[in-house]
């Protein structure tokens, strides 16, 4: 019974914040509205038994990502020759509800059988233990993923040599 | 009662609004914060998936592309920037020379 409740007001939650992330005029209030979208988020993990994606989802999307997106805006914000309106062409409208009316037909028209396994504990123990034994590969490459994109952005986002003004 | 359809179904939902924030924004921004609402939508299909097939994999998977996310959009970031130190603005419909 809470599950549902606390479902339906999360969910009223993420999708009223992330219509204002798409739609606000003011693209600093968009991203503030992106930060509630993640904390909604975050309580949808929570409720799915996944208290550690919750806390990850906080941390890593509220804390980091929208604080970043929210840096890059001040940085190349223009207040003199702000520009807010958006492009109206008819397919930026059709394409997003034709794909809704898709997806949500197909889900509400496939059959969802019950999973007949254990009940399983959505911990960091159970994670770690999967990422050290079947995703140790992948694991890795993630780790060097993050190097490679560290260094990418600090060798995009410098100065070049000799452009100095 | 819960089911896996209603996750489902606010996925989609939220993946459309993503869609829409991609399709109709000017700012490079914008669609950098538009794209992170479609990373959240494939995150919470595979954690509802895990929750109801009783499997760690679609949490594993959560990890993987919220690790992923950071990477992008540090590296989008810093192409933002970069654009910006060039042409003085992000509009990225105005940035079509190489179209022809």
């Amino acid at each position: 019974m809470t599950e549902s409740v606390f479902f339906y007001l999360l969910s009223g939650l993420v999708l009223s914040s992330a219509w204002s992330v798409v739609r606000n005029e003011n693209l600093f209030h968009a991203g503030l509205s992106l930060i509630l979208c993640f904390v909604g988020v975050a309580g949808i993990y929570m409720n799915l038994d996944a208290p550690f994606l919750g806390a990850m989802q906080v941390l890593i999307y509220a804390g980091a990502i929208a604080v970043l997106l929210l840096f890059g805006f001040m940085l190349t914000h223009d207040l003199m020759k702000a520009r807010h309106e958006r492009n109206q062409h008819l397919a930026g409208i059709l394409i997003p509800v034709l794909m809704a009316l898709l997806l949500v037909g197909t889900i509400l028209n496939a059959q969802w059988h019950a999973s007949s396994g254990q009940p399983v504990n959505f911990g960091v123990a159970s994670l770690a233990r999967r990422y050290m034994q079947q995703d140790l590969v992948a694991f890795e490459m993630v780790a060097l993923l993050l190097l490679a994109s560290l260094m990418g952005a600090v060798v995009i986002a410098r100065k070049e040599e000799g452009s100095r003004e | 009662m819960i089911g896996l359809s209603h996750y489902l179904v606010l996925s989609a939902l939220l993946f459309c609004l993503g869609l829409y924030g991609v399709l109709t924004r000017k700012n490079a921004i914008g669609v950098l914060m538009a794209v992170e609402l479609m990373f959240n939508s494939v995150n919470i299909n595979l954690m509802a998936f895990s929750h109801y097939m009783m499997d760690t994999a679609g949490l594993a998977f959560c990890v993987f592309v919220i690790t992923v996310a950071a990477a992008e959009v540090t590296v989008g970031v810093a192409l933002v920037l970069s654009v910006y130190r060039n042409r003085n603005m992000i509009e990225i419909d105005k940035l079509a020379e190489l179209s022809g």
